[in-house]
């Protein structure tokens, strides 16, 4: 078929067209939605722990709560403008989470580093981790669910920020509901796994948001 | 005297810079008119869409021309952008630059296509050198002629049997039948190579 009678058959198809959110909003719809799932999980699901306030007077442990929800809120803004084309033309602001990334690890590691915890290796650790996943899940597959409709040209990082995005708050809701003060089990049973799947989340981006 | 030579800089600034800015103003006119357009094209002006697209299609032929080497494959790429365009047109605005989103998708559509088309080549690549190691051999070794084989040649699918038969019957050489058939080399060398595992396979059950 010639170009032009391809342009003629397009602008025969076309009507009007109802613009996406964009992605200000979008995320701002997102981090609504997680905040009443959170508080669902919270309320109903499992209580937060006893100790909650008094653990927010510990600098690192507050520091560590600020850090998981700027990865949060970071990885959210970053998904939504990746499901763009142009990234909404703010490329700068989609690299956020790697910033937070950064200054995350560096509150992790100092924590892990200033405490000296062995790394425990029992597989009823895991729990934590599929607890996690658990809550990651239904947000997850609502994010992928959200990206597909629009039409990303980073289907890989889009999926691995998405998937990020979930497992943040999946693993800010667990920190914020299990009672343990070891760095070395947060770090090696929450926050390892969490960077392992945002690289499954890549696979997955690459299979489930290509357009 | 401050004053003076204020305006002494702003004199010479503007003059020395009055071809970019007239530049500058020309793109901006092509752009909000584009913005513009596109604008109409979402609220379902078909006229402005195919204006838009008509634009679209100008802006990225030499776009597409310095990075493909065949005119027939920038039309294709180009054919792809403008679906693509179509399809993912509800990501577009109108708050922001037209030309970036615009390039974004041809950049990826771009990628796409250059992707599929190396692995394709590399595929080739690959069976035509078993392909040529057949065609090599001897033949009649294990003791099949044409004539012998030839009900089962019929069964092959597509082009498959008449390429056979032009190179083992009439015995016409592999560029020879690519121009009978209106076929490159590569895909009649490729079509025989699979023709012939297919036969391999069935002859020897």
């Amino acid at each position: 078929m010639d170009t032009n009678q391809l342009i003629d058959q397009l602008s025969a198809d076309a009507g009007p067209v109802k613009a996406m959110a964009n992605p200000w909003l979008l995320t701002a719809k997102w981090l609504l939605g997680f905040a009443i799932y959170m508080a669902v999980i919270l309320m109903v699901v499992m209580p937060p722990r006893d100790d909650i306030f008094m653990q927010l007077q510990h600098p690192l442990f507050a520091l560590e709560i600020v850090m998981l929800f700027a990865m949060l809120v970071s990885c959210a803004l970053s998904a939504a403008l990746l499901a763009f084309p142009d990234m909404y033309q703010a490329r700068r602001v989609a690299q956020l989470p790697l910033i937070c990334f950064g200054l995350f690890a560096l509150v992790v590691g100092y924590a892990f580093v200033a405490r000296g915890e062995a790394m425990p290796l029992d597989m009823a650790h895991c729990a934590c981790t599929a607890l996690i996943t658990a809550f990651a899940l239904p947000p997850g597959i609502y994010l992928f669910y959200s990206i597909r409709r629009f039409a990303s040209t980073h289907a890989m990082m889009a999926g691995s920020v998405a998937v990020l995005t979930a497992f943040s708050m999946g693993a800010l809701a667990l920190r914020l509901i299990e009672k343990t003060d070891s760095i070395a089990h947060v770090l090696g049973y929450h926050y390892v796994p969490m960077f392992g799947f945002a690289l499954i989340g890549m696979v997955l981006g690459r299979k489930l948001l290509r357009w | 005297m401050a004053h003076f030579y204020t305006w002494l800089l702003l004199i010479t600034i503007s003059i020395g810079f009055r071809g970019d800015l007239s530049y500058v103003n020309l793109m901006a006119h092509d752009i909000t008119n584009l913005e513009a357009l596109m604008a109409a094209a979402l609220a379902g002006d078909s006229r402005a869409y195919a204006q838009v697209l008509a634009a679209i299609s100008r802006l990225l032929r030499p776009y597409l021309a310095k990075r493909l080497n065949q005119q027939s494959e920038v039309e294709d790429v180009l054919q792809e952008i403008l679906i693509s365009i179509h399809k993912s047109r509800h990501t577009y605005d109108g708050k922001r630059p037209l030309k970036p989103w615009v390039y974004a998708i041809a950049k990826f559509r771009l990628s796409d296509y250059l992707r599929s088309h190396y692995n394709d080549t590399l595929r080739n690549a690959a069976e035509l050198d078993v392909a040529e190691q057949i065609s090599s051999m001897d033949v009649t070794e294990e003791g099949f002629t044409y004539e012998s084989i030839k009900e089962e040649i019929a069964k092959l699918p597509g082009k498959q049997p008449m390429i056979l038969h032009l190179i083992h019957h009439e015995g016409h050489t592999a560029k020879e039948v690519a121009a009978k058939m209106n076929m490159t080399e590569t895909a009649v060398k490729v079509a025989a190579h699979r023709a012939y595992k297919v036969l391999k396979g069935r002859l020897a059950s």
